[in-house]
């Protein structure tokens, strides 16, 4: 078989190849490393992609902000206050976020899939801590009504669970930046590596603080 | 259907078989059919129906006028040209009579009154000239003018039958014999007369209650009632031409005090599919008190429609955008919905601001780095837990402000979150946490 051929055999859409050609729909992640991991060179697109950091605030956020920026985007249940004059400086248009604090589980739950479903906001963040496995298929399946991207923050030990996301991310703190594994992908190897976060190259100071200047007044008084 | 005299008015066909007539005696009526079931009249229903009917013409012309308690005069002379032709505009005025479930006859003439005879006279009359109108007018009896029967008795006995026969006796001793109003109105009839006619004016408020046949304290049960209520604001949006921006919605109960509530829109609209939609979520998060016997709805704010279909993309997402928006604040409350904005104030806590959704604002950037999460409250740390890991940043805020005199570290913790600490000048032993860099 000559090889124009076979290429084009092979670029008929009823054949898919485990290390697919980079896909037109998914956006890359802003981290080569991670790009190259995953089967269309960045997150999947009408997905739900599952988070499951060691504890919050060790970069789970800043693994994102590349790809949030200039997004419209809905985050439900944040576990604390998305603190505005951050999110700005990383680029996230502030007239295109939604937040959305249900009161409970369930109507946190039914909020993220009437946002999937309108297909509005193209990225949403959930918090979500007890989450069945039906739930996550309905939100799933909203995920691929709407064309959107749900990345769901979930506890730590639902690592272990099985769930139908097509994409799985472990994350825990390392010493210069991000250790992520790639726990359940559709399509890929799974797989590990350690992404480097902005504030890793800031200077580490081990030492104590410098004494404010106040200090010594303050005792002496 | 009974009226005030105890004489039949109108009945169903299943009465017509059984030898009933219209105008009867009711006793006759029952002495032919003993099952006969009767509904009274209900002058006052009658009017209002009449009263919300005339809004809804407003669709159709800039000049409707309401003949008391029977007819609906609308000029139709500019709007042959909108609606493209005759047989169209009565179409749609047809269709639209039929989806809000009233049955009506209609006439077209060159003069009012002429329209009106015509239309008594039978559906579906139509004269578009003068002569035309007068061919058809002269084999009408007398009594379809609408004139006391006294009048009528007289104007019989002299052995006039028709219309025709009638304009063609002597006018000063027409005038003279059954007044010079009865004149007037034939020359009006004719055309020979000016007609000027008051338009109706809709009213300021949006006012309607259904009593429900049974009571119920099931959504579902209600969701008729709710159907038939929204589509006659629809009907009276059509007529005025704008949209609502919310429909307070009141629940009457038997003795318990009435709920109440009010359907909030992101933009003015007139759809009745977004309204039951939003319903349905809101009376899902309810509980009621007791049954409800009776529905009543007031439209909010009438507002002028919105430009659309300017551009194409972004504004359809904008009207996707509310709808969702509207479907949420339905459920979860409208202050579970929010956005953000940057706010110009040296202390932390201070330098962003809820705002509604899509409102937010980059006003002003900040250059230094700030954590991505923000404690609500600062929560105290034993300093041996904390690594620091930047230079100290001093922020003081002015006194006019909540007192502000802290340092700020970058620091992480043992389980390697990364966290934004500060100590207070007031308190220097004393470390808090105030923020996740996430």
């Amino acid at each position: 078989m000559k090889p124009q051929a076979l290429q084009a055999l092979l670029r008929h859409p009823g054949i898919w190849r485990g290390a697919a050609t980079p896909s037109l729909t998914d956006q890359r992640t802003g981290f080569a490393e991670l790009d190259r991991q995953l089967p269309g060179r960045g997150w999947p697109r009408g997905a739900l992609i599952e988070l499951i950091p060691s504890r919050l605030g060790i970069g789970e956020l800043q693994l994102l902000l590349p790809s949030l920026r200039a997004q419209s985007q809905s985050w439900v249940a944040p576990p604390h206050i998305p603190y505005a004059p951050a999110l700005a400086a990383a680029g996230i248009n502030l007239a295109e976020l939604l937040i959305v604090r249900p009161r409970n589980p369930a109507d946190s739950l039914w909020a993220m899939e009437q946002i999937l479903r309108s297909g509005v906001a193209s990225h949403v963040l959930g918090w979500h801590d007890t989450m069945q496995t039906s739930a996550l298929r309905r939100l799933q399946l909203a995920a691929e009504a709407g064309a959107c991207r749900l990345f769901l923050f979930r506890p730590a030990h639902c690592v272990k669970q099985p769930s139908p996301a097509p994409l799985r991310l472990y994350l825990e703190p390392a010493e210069n930046g991000l250790y992520l594994r790639l726990v359940k992908c559709r399509g890929g190897r799974p797989g590990a590596m350690i992404l480097p976060l902005s504030d890793a190259h800031a200077v580490a100071l081990h030492s104590s603080p410098a004494p404010a200047s106040r200090r010594p007044a303050s005792r002496a008084a | 259907m009974v009226d005030t005299g105890q004489r039949l008015l109108t009945l169903n066909a299943a009465a017509r078989r059984r030898g009933v007539r219209g105008g009867m005696l009711l006793s006759a009526a029952q002495a032919l059919a003993p099952d006969l079931r009767c509904l009274a009249r209900q002058p006052h229903a009658e009017q209002q129906a009449l009263h919300s009917l005339a809004t809804w013409a407003g669709q159709f012309t800039s000049w409707v006028s309401l003949v008391p308690t029977q007819a609906l005069l609308l000029e139709i002379g500019g709007s042959l040209k909108l609606f493209k032709s005759l047989s169209c505009l009565q179409q749609r005025i047809r269709a639209g009579l039929a989806q809000l479930d009233y049955q009506a006859a209609l006439a077209t003439a060159p003069t009012p009154l002429g329209a009106l005879v015509l239309a008594r006279s039978g559906d579906g009359c139509g004269a578009r000239t003068p002569a035309e109108l007068h061919r058809l007018l002269a084999p009408l009896a007398v009594s379809l003018l609408g004139w006391d029967d006294r009048t009528l008795q007289r104007i019989s006995a002299v052995g006039v039958r028709n219309i025709a026969e009638c304009a063609a006796l002597p006018r000063a001793g027409f005038a003279r014999r059954y007044g010079a109003d009865k004149r007037l109105q034939l020359d009006r009839l004719l055309g020979q007369a000016a007609d000027p006619r008051p338009a109706y004016a809709p009213p300021p408020r949006y006012q309607r209650s259904l009593e429900l046949s049974f009571e119920t304290v099931h959504s579902q049960a209600m969701k008729p009632a709710f159907e038939r209520l929204f589509l006659d604001l629809h009907a009276d949006l059509l007529g005025r031409d704008c949209g609502i921006l919310g429909i307070q919605i009141k629940l009457v109960h038997g003795r318990h005090p009435d709920t109440a509530f009010k359907l909030g829109l992101q933009s003015p609209n007139r759809e009745v599919p977004r309204w039951m939609s939003l319903l349905h979520e809101r009376l899902q998060g309810m509980s009621l008190p007791a049954a409800v016997r009776c529905i009543r709805i007031e439209a909010v704010e009438f507002a002028a429609l919105g430009q659309r279909q300017t551009q194409l993309w972004p504004q359809m997402h904008a009207e996707q955008r509310q709808a969702l928006l509207e479907r949420l604040a339905a459920r979860l409350g409208p202050s579970a919905l929010s956005g953000l904005s940057t706010h110009a104030a040296p202390c932390p806590e201070q330098a962003w601001r809820k705002t509604d959704p899509g409102q937010g604002q980059n006003a002003a950037p900040e250059p230094r780095p700030r954590p991505l999460w923000l404690l609500p409250q600062p929560a105290a740390v034993p300093f041996a837990r904390l690594q620091l890991r930047s230079g100290i940043e001093r922020i003081e805020g002015g006194w006019w402000e909540q007192d502000c005199h802290r340092d700020y570290y970058r620091a992480q913790t043992r389980h390697g979150q990364r966290i934004w600490v500060f100590r207070d000048h007031a308190r220097p032993d004393q470390w808090f946490i105030h923020g996740l860099f996430g």
